[in-house]
């Protein structure tokens, strides 16, 4: 009977117009409440007046809405923050659900997030290259291109730089500098050898950046004689502490080359690690007129790498179009002839790292092609991590179907489900990218000494590297998160509540099976590259060089050595127990250095030029060296200097065929007839992949470095023999030796680099690529717990159970290979392009990745499915 | 101390929800003290005050709790805070201390 009454309806109406919302439902609640017991208690009206009374009474001013009232939780609006900080929960609590996935997910995304990592990193490095200098985009360096051969060099004749700066209005400054490597210094006493020694003039400061620590920069290297130092070659050269020293070394003096004093007139802050232009001892330009009295400033012919002109542009100037107006200035310098023979090229300062045909000072050039292939090379194998998330996502996706269904049902709507899915994604992938810093932490120390470069990683303080770990962490959380998130969000309510999903058959669903044959192309490309790359080195160092480069070592003379010095020291060193033989020259048949020049012979053809490498030998060098002489024969210390002997490619040129007829053969070269006395067998003067180039041999007086050659036993102790009776001999010189075949391995430093990224990267990504597949075969074990069950149960054996799983790998890997292999051979084709020399890619390479990756795919599918098949039945067939 | 100064009604309403244990609202609260103490009291009496306490921080609220009499309208749970258990404690000794005070003489036998 009590409930059948209700309370007037007109006064509930007046507390609805009364009361503010957030109060009106409790209120009317209480209100109800109240009227039931006042109905049980009197009679009706009674009540309805109790009813009307109390509704009245809330005419009073209630307290002000500001109150605490407004903001406990049930009438606070729910914002993002609070669905955000359910879905971090939720996301937690999957994470900890799903050990085994969250830790494969977690470090293949880590792994792969270090790789990008490590790749910016690099990246970040080389492109900073010379970015300090504030004027750097209106820098440009000259160089030459040889029009006749279509050959590039660094640097240009003397000559250029000045009238560059006289002929054109566009240039508002030039400079010319001449690098002079390593050179010996006499302080106190005290022999050192000091590289980065440059001749520059007052110019140099008007173009490039320096911060002047003392010393006027205007008329610091106005005076002959006069050198700037940085900072650290201050305190190395005179000691001193680091905030006095700038101001100390001002106006000391020492030896240069022992034929000079040089006055320190200015100390300049050392330069920063990044720039092609390493130098540390400023000599005056003006000094080269008695440093190099040989030296002509006024010569448009010939040059060296180490002549580097730098102009400065007006604000607002094409180099384009300032680049077209040089032919005709060349024809006026030059003189018709000479300049269709050779032009000079406008390099921005900042494209001198990446320009190899042009080279630089600090002996590293990285070409743009190398650094777009790590930038894929980094993507491609964070795109491995992000499918193993995809695949494993969606693999598990059934497990959740219930979760999906029962919050449908409840009212989520589909973005509600994304931005969950998406938020456990991130957390996976913060995770991930902490894990990634830590792993570089680790690893970097090994990259620097690996790559030889100077990384800074300094995570937590560096804007730019906060910036890129964000911008990752989103990128990968869109990319591994997008798909899974908008398959589960997907589901329908009623399937996935009725478990009428299955989990999608391999056979129906192909997006999973294309990720794992695109992951296993990138890795099989990988390997396939680490490969060739591997064989081409292991064919760069040990095909035949045409000389012998094992136990020689190669020391230089000292500048002031004089011929009789070194005619007694020969015979000295021969008698020496251990050395086998001496050869005095200008170079081993394998240097660093090279000097080039033309020669013509009858017939030649008048608009082309004859390049050769000269080498200025000894008697002795064939035989030291072990070159192999076809025909005629050596050069004795009586031959004059008429004689030379050429090698086989040179008699190319000539036309001659037989090495028998070239003898007596005369060419011109270097302004004389001379006469082809010998023919020596072709031999690799630098890196295998080069060209062999045509060489002139002849002897003379101006060596400048021995070549001993002493017996594999007692090495060391010969050695030292060598260095004592050097020192004997040249007290003011430091000795300095090296073995040729280092020499000759250095040339192969960068491919050896490039091998070792190759190596580290294609180990990661198939790391990465089995972690996914292991994941892949457990949760597959897991869902087909039963039929494997079932199948042992009537007899399966465990060899059919772990083909069952394996038959589908193998084939997505053998899909996968097909892909890669082409890619693979593409990529080398074009990194071989440049060789001269190269093996071909043979089959091996690939055989071997196939195999490799079969059997990576195999121990890990196999592990995982055994232990599946080895499972008693008894067990998968009573949990359900 | 800076304590909050409470009246009459509020201490009684205080009091109750404290009593009450997480079961006070609006009309169970109104319904106690017409029980215990018989006192008639205005509903929007009751409201305001617990309000007030609220905003002085004495009690906490929380929605929950729909039942059949109240047609399914959730109710606002109001429990009392540590704050307000003190204030209570701090009231009492007030006035203990104030019953000391009173001669032995006239002071009620029962207390």
């Amino acid at each position: 009977m009590k409930h059948n009454f209700q309370p007037p309806q007109w006064i509930d109406k007046f507390l609805r117009w009364r009361l503010p919302d957030e109060q009106f439902e409790e209120v009317q609640g209480d209100m109800h409440e109240l009227y039931g017991q006042w109905l049980q208690e009197n009679d009706r009206r009674k009540a309805n007046r109790l009813y009307a009374l109390n509704a009245f009474a809330f005419l009073r001013s209630l307290p002000e809405s500001k109150s605490s009232y407004l903001q406990t939780s049930y009438y606070k609006k729910t914002n993002f923050l609070d669905m955000f900080s359910n879905h971090l929960t939720l996301a937690f609590r999957n994470l900890l659900r799903n050990k085994a996935h969250s830790l494969i997910n977690i470090s293949g995304l880590a792994l792969g997030i270090a790789c990008c990592l490590m790749v910016f990193l690099i990246l970040r490095y080389e492109l900073s290259f010379d970015n300090f200098h504030s004027k750097a985009d209106r820098i440009y360096r000259v160089n030459t291109k040889f029009i006749t051969t279509g050959g590039f060099a660094g640097g240009a004749p003397l000559a250029v730089g000045a009238a560059l700066k006289r002929d054109f209005p566009e240039i508002e400054q030039a400079t010319t500098i001449n690098f002079a490597h390593e050179r010996l210094l006499k302080v106190n006493e005290q022999l050192r050898k000091q590289k980065g020694v440059v001749y520059a003039a007052p110019e140099y400061f008007s173009i490039l950046d320096a911060k002047w620590l003392s010393g006027n920069p205007r008329t610091a290297l106005t005076e002959p004689n006069s050198v700037v130092l940085t900072k650290t070659t201050a305190k190395n050269l005179f000691g001193g502490e680091d905030n006095t020293i700038a101001q100390q070394a001002i106006g000391k003096t020492f030896q240069y080359e022992a034929a000079h004093t040089l006055k320190v007139t200015g100390v300049v802050d050392d330069f920063p690690f990044n720039t092609d232009l390493p130098f540390e001892l400023f000599i005056s330009y003006i000094s080269l007129k008695t440093h190099a009295s040989y030296l002509d400033f006024n010569d448009w012919i010939s040059f060296s790498g180490n002549y580097t002109h730098l102009v400065l542009l007006k604000e607002g100037v094409d180099p384009a179009s300032l680049q077209r107006k040089i032919p005709a200035f060349e024809k006026k310098h030059m003189g018709d002839v000479e300049a269709g023979r050779r032009t000079h090229i406008l390099q921005p300062l900042r494209e001198m790292h990446f320009d190899s045909r042009f080279g630089n000072h600090n002996g590293r050039v990285v070409s743009k092609e190398n650094i777009g292939g790590l930038i894929m090379i980094g993507l491609f194998i964070l795109l491995t991590a992000c499918i193993n998330f995809i695949n494993l996502s969606t693999a598990q996706s059934i497990k959740r179907s219930k979760e999906v269904g029962v919050r449908k049902v409840l009212g989520a709507n589909r973005m509600g489900l994304v931005r969950q899915f998406l938020a456990e994604t991130s957390l996976l992938t913060f995770t991930a990218t902490l894990l990634a810093v830590i792993i570089t932490t680790l690893v970097l120390p090994g990259l620097k000494e690996l790559l030889g470069l100077q990384l800074g990683f300094t995570p937590f303080t560096d804007p730019a590297l906060l910036l890129f770990l964000a911008l990752i962490t989103l990128f990968v959380s869109v990319l591994a998160g997008l798909y899974p998130a908008f398959i589960l969000s997907g589901f329908q309510p009623i399937m996935a509540l009725k478990n009428k999903l299955t989990a999608p058959q391999s056979s129906t669903f192909s997006l999973r099976r294309s990720l794992i044959v695109l992951q296993f192309t990138i890795a099989q490309v990988l390997i396939i590259c680490t490969l060739v790359v591997s064989s081409q080195l292991e064919y760069f160092r040990s095909k035949p060089l045409g000389f012998a480069k094992d136990a020689i070592i190669t020391i230089g003379f000292p500048s002031e050595n004089k011929p009789e010095t070194s005619r007694a020291l020969r015979n000295q060193l021969l008698q020496l127990p251990g050395v086998e033989n001496v050869s005095y020259a200008a170079y081993a048949p394998s240097s660093e250095s090279s000097m080039w020049s033309t020669f013509t012979f009858k017939g030649a053809d008048p608009t082309q030029e004859y390049y050769i490498q000269e080498f200025l030998i000894d008697h002795t060098y064939l035989e030291t060296y072990n070159l192999t002489l076809l025909a005629g024969k050596n050069l004795d210390e009586t031959t004059d200097s008429s004689k030379i002997m050429v090698n086989e490619k040179l008699l190319q040129t000539l036309d001659i065929s037989n090495p028998e007829d070239a003898i007596g053969y005369t060419l011109h070269w270097n302004g004389q007839d001379r006469q082809i006395a010998g023919v020596v067998k072709d031999f690799h003067a630098t890196s295998v992949k080069n060209e062999i180039p045509s060489v002139i041999m002849n002897r003379g007086k101006w060596v400048s470095m021995a070549g001993i050659k002493i017996s594999p036993n007692n090495l060391r102790k010969t050695v030292a023999r060598i260095e004592e009776l050097w020192k004997k001999t040249y007290p003011n010189s430091l000795v300095e030796y090296s073995f040729l075949d280092e020499t000759v391995a250095n040339f192969y430093r960068e491919e050896v680099k490039l091998f070792k990224l190759f190596r580290l990267f294609s180990a990661i990504a198939i790391f990465i690529s089995c972690l996914g597949v292991y994941g892949l075969v457990s949760f597959m074990a897991l869902q087909r717990n039963r039929e494997i069950g079932i199948r042992k149960v009537l007899g399966a054996s465990v060899a059919s159970i772990v083909m069952l799983f394996g038959k589908e790998f193998i084939v997505l890997i053998l899909i996968a290979f097909s892909i890669a292999s082409p890619i693979a051979w593409y990529a080398m084709n074009s990194w071989m392009e440049d060789f001269h020399s190269s093996l071909p890619i043979g089959p091996a390479s690939f055989l071997t990745a196939i195999l490799f990756s079969l059997f990576i795919a195999g121990i890990t599918v196999g592990y995982r499915s055994m232990r599946a098949a080895l499972s008693n039945p008894v067990k998968s067939l009573r949990s359900e | 101390m800076n304590r909050n100064y409470l009246g009459e009604f509020e201490e009684l309403v205080l009091l109750t929800v404290a009593h009450m244990n997480g079961e006070a609202y609006g009309a169970a609260i109104t319904l106690d003290i017409k029980e215990r103490i018989g006192r008639t009291v205005i509903l929007s009496a009751v409201h305001v005050a617990l309000y007030r306490l609220e905003e002085k921080g004495l009690v906490t609220s929380a929605v929950g709790g729909a039942t059949q009499e109240r047609g399914g309208r959730r109710k606002r749970i109001f429990t009392i805070t540590a704050y307000g258990v003190n204030t209570l404690s701090e009231i009492r000794q007030l006035r203990e201390d104030l019953w000391q005070l009173i001669p032995k003489s006239i002071r009620p036998s029962a207390v």
